[in-house]
């Protein structure tokens, strides 16, 4: 019998399940460790978070280069010592530095847990950022930033967000050559103490554990009785809204360009965040966004096109980004602007906001499938000072969206005359 | 950390591999086609990629693939290597029909049409560009291939060796690629999530029992003929830092003796501390990076070292550290070995943490026809002695194995 393939199966409900149960507990001396057991496989990961990072530095990128130099010796463990245990356990530790925070992320089988948090603890607590290792990895880094400023998205990018917020506004930090050239090894030592203590952390654990374990881990390294004693939050800078206009930097002998055109949004906590990030995703968030169906698929003039919507604790920022030909520039910036401007005005047919509120619904799903995901999700809402139930409460109201609501808040908030553009190529 | 899978057959040739999963609400579909950028006209090269795109332009009986999947919350893309090309969709698992319905769809036939092919060329020269052209040291290994490669369709890369060659495609071609290429005798379904394997299976006979088997292209390719001396190429480029890279033959990804020469590349680079890094960054400084891997290739492939050159160094001192690291490895310790068996051991588990890890690593394996690899792999590697990785390096680490290509700034001397 042959099947009938002219009309798709039917579409089941799409179901997003609640967020996993976590506990908390808050250790004698005050550091909040958070508890998510999840997932099926013997594996286990832990997020030791300090508040360190753009909005906690006095200069450029201090907090990611500390970050990297801790795993390069600690008192008892030169840098191939402390490779060569990672790797007899197949295990990871990776850092990472943002505007709120900087993390230390172990990767282990459950079983290897307890002699590879002794480690990570080791270089917290014993790093002693060697000379020879720091002037390689400065050298180094400056390689590769010298590369990087050669790429048009990479210039592109640093124009943009700088432009929206110059020094010494944090948002606006870029880590570049010229930043690198400014590290001395005695700031690093002082930031180290300064902000990649256990007292200025707290710790999520994710993963196939026992929480009773890891809880004497912590005590047999004595982190449950540290005095917790996070660094005071940055300032909140001040709102300087840079006007409109029109940037080309030119790099010799490319054929493409790089474009990043947009506009000042709004913090995180903001009550109409859900209903814009949704409005942003049906702009240019995913494949069949109009940015990408007009300029990809209809045009041809890119191999992708999105639009993003960042909302960080003190401000943030709406930004298209795209690489074209230096030929079709021009075009593409008349039709981003035209594409903005029709949020606005031309309604979203049902099927379409169906197909967008579903495949919303699909991203959500997908983006809590592993524990190391819960755990982002987690720390960001710690970070961002959100509750957790402005999660469901977001999934709620994006769902009740009607196509007038979308263009309402389209003309509120996504406005051509208020773009920034910067294009950077040929 | 084994985990449990089964295998089945259509009466038309088409694999089927499942993996239940019911951890969390979802499934992956993946449909792997055994055709790749070595199955091309040397005329047309290129093609496989330019073709994987078109399956996205409309089906026989789907106008417009990607709002399906978006509708039922899925995610979907593709990629297309020398030896494959790999299509999934990722979907709440109650989802599935939807994605056994466009794929084999898509099986059955494409709707060609000229005007989608125009758009999608021109897609494609962009992303040319955006990835080879444009970017500083963007072409290298575009260059590698055809030095290092004289018969085997290795020789041009995946997006293929000029842009020219993408611009003249001509419809008839691309039915005629499909017919030869796309077919269900030719491909193999891959499910895994929060399925049922009986369900799965009915599914899969709706679907894509009736489509018909194919003369599909016999897999043979020339013979790379042993390579007998050094070669080497000298470029210049816009570009601030000299690279050098390095290719040397090793077995197939199918032959037992892969594992010993991939082995060579972790003692390699495996690690910060392992001999590349800790010797020619570190001691030396005359790199300010340095790795070895294995290309991800079925048939014969390569082991290669790229280098950065640190400023103020010659590449002929970068050459005789590297001809020292490369003799060190005569002497492989138990410990150092050890490790890096370790290592993948873990990185094995860690590769099943995410449905689409797994789906896409049985379809990298069933390439081959081993997908139990997905639970085996660190064992081939664990099977390994000291001596047996310094006699890989041995045997293929040799300047008659070598073709080098120097990738120097503009201005700078050779």
């Amino acid at each position: 019998m042959e099947v009938n393939r002219s009309s798709a199966p039917a579409v089941q409900d799409i179901v997003i399940p609640k967020f996993p149960a976590f506990s908390m507990e808050v250790l004698s001396g005050g550091i909040p460790v958070y508890f998510i057991r999840y997932g099926a496989l013997p594996v286990v990961e832990v997020q030791w978070v300090f508040r360190a990072g753009h909005c906690y530095e006095s200069q450029t990128g201090i907090a990611a280069m500390t970050a990297r130099m801790l795993t390069e010796g600690t008192k008892k463990k030169n840098s191939v010592a402390i490779a060569n245990y990672l790797d007899e356990y197949g295990a990871f530790i990776q850092a990472n530095a943002g505007y709120e925070a900087t993390t230390f992320t172990l990767s282990t089988l459950t079983r290897h847990l307890a002699p590879t948090f002794a480690l990570l603890n080791e270089i917290i607590q014993e790093a002693t950022l060697p000379e020879q290792e720091f002037k390689i990895e400065k050298s180094r880094a400056l390689q590769n930033f010298e590369i990087e400023e050669q790429k048009t998205e990479f210039v592109a990018r640093r124009r943009f967000i700088q432009t929206l917020f110059p020094a010494p506004h944090p948002y606006g930090s870029i880590t570049d050559k010229a930043a690198i050239e400014k590290f001395e090894l005695e700031q690093l030592r002082r930031y180290h103490k300064s902000h990649l203590q256990p007292s200025n952390g707290f710790i999520i654990i994710a993963g196939e554990f026992e929480p009773e374990t890891f809880l004497e881990l912590l005590s047999a390294q004595g982190i449950d009785t540290t005095h917790y004693q996070p660094v005071d939050a940055a300032q909140p800078p001040p709102p300087i809204r840079a006007q409109a206009t029109r940037i080309n930097e030119t790099i010799p002998g490319r054929m493409q360009s790089s474009l990043r055109v947009g506009h000042y949004a709004l913090p995180r906590k903001h009550p109409d965040y859900h209903a814009i990030k949704f409005a942003t995703m049906l702009l240019g968030g995913y494949f069949g966004a109009r940015l990408m169906q007009n300029i990809r698929e209809e045009k041809g003039y890119t191999y992708g096109i999105y639009a993003r919507w960042n909302a960080m604790l003190h401000d943030g920022y709406f930004g298209i980004g795209t690489d074209v030909a230096n030929e079709y520039v021009e075009d593409t910036l008349v039709e981003i602007r035209k594409e903005i401007n029709r949020m606005a005005t031309d309604p979203f047919t049902d099927e379409e906001l169906t197909m967008a509120k579903n495949y919303y619904c699909g991203k959500v799903l997908s983006n809590r499938e592993t524990p190391s995901q819960i755990a982002d999700i987690l720390k960001n809402i710690i970070l961002q000072e959100i509750d957790l139930d402005d999660l469901e409460r977001g999934n709620q109201i994006i769902q009740a969206l009607t196509a007038k609501d979308i263009m309402d808040i389209s003309a509120k908030y996504l406005i051509a005359e208020n773009l920034i553009t910067v294009v950077a190529g040929g | 950390m084994q985990i449990e899978f089964s295998t089945h057959y259509l009466a038309n040739g088409l694999k089927i591999i499942i993996q239940e999963d019911h951890s969390v609400g979802k499934a992956v579909v993946d449909v792997l086609y055994k055709v790749g950028a070595r199955d091309e006209d040397a005329s047309r090269t290129g093609f496989a990629h330019l073709f994987e795109h078109l399956m996205f332009s409309g089906s026989l009986n789907v106008a417009e693939y990607d709002q399906h999947v978006q509708r039922i919350g899925g995610e979907n893309n593709a990629f297309t290597t020398n030896d494959i090309t790999n299509y999934y969709i990722s979907c709440p698992a109650n989802q599935i029909e939807t994605a056994f319905w466009l794929e084999s769809d898509r099986m059955l036939s494409l709707d060609f049409q000229q005007d989608k092919l125009d758009v999608q060329k021109s897609v494609v020269c962009e992303e040319f560009k955006q990835r080879y052209l444009n970017q500083p040291y963007g072409d290298l290994q575009l260059l590698l291939r055809p030095l290092h490669y004289t018969t085997h369709p290795y020789r041009w890369n995946t997006i293929g060796m000029e842009l020219a060659h993408i611009e003249v495609v001509t419809l008839a071609e691309v039915q005629d690629f499909f017919f030869k290429h796309y077919a269900p005798n030719n491909a193999t379904l891959i499910v895994v999530g929060a399925v049922h394997t009986p369900q799965v299976l009915d599914l899969a006979e709706k679907w894509f029992g009736s489509i018909p088997k194919r003369n599909v292209a016999p897999h043979i390719y020339p013979q790379e003929p042993p390579q007998t001396e050094a070669r080497s190429l000298t470029v210049h480029r816009p570009v601030p830092q000299s690279v050098i890279l390095k290719a040397y033959h090793i077995p197939a990804r199918y032959d037992n003796a892969y594992y010993a020469a991939d082995m060579v590349t972790d003692i390699l680079s495996g690690s910060k501390s392992a001999r590349l890094f800790q010797r020619m960054v570190k001691e030396l400084q005359i790199a300010t990076a340095v790795n070895a891997y294995t290309s991800w290739l079925l048939d014969p492939g390569m082991i290669i070292i790229e280098g950065r050159l640190a400023p103020g160094k010659t590449v002929q001192e970068y050459e005789a550290a590297l001809d020292a690291v490369i003799a060190s490895l005569t002497d492989i310790s138990q410990a150092e070995l050890g490790r890096m068996q370790n290592k993948i051991d873990a990185l094995t588990t860690f590769n099943l943490t995410t449905l689409m890890n797994r789906a896409t690593f049985f379809a990298f394996y069933d390439a081959f026809d081993q997908p139990e690899l997905i639970n085996t792999l660190g064992t081939h590697y664990r099977q390994l002695q000291p001596q047996d990785v310094s006699q890989a390096a041995a045997k293929y680490l040799r300047p008659e194995n070598c073709s080098t290509l120097y990738y120097l700034p503009d201005g700078s001397q050779s």
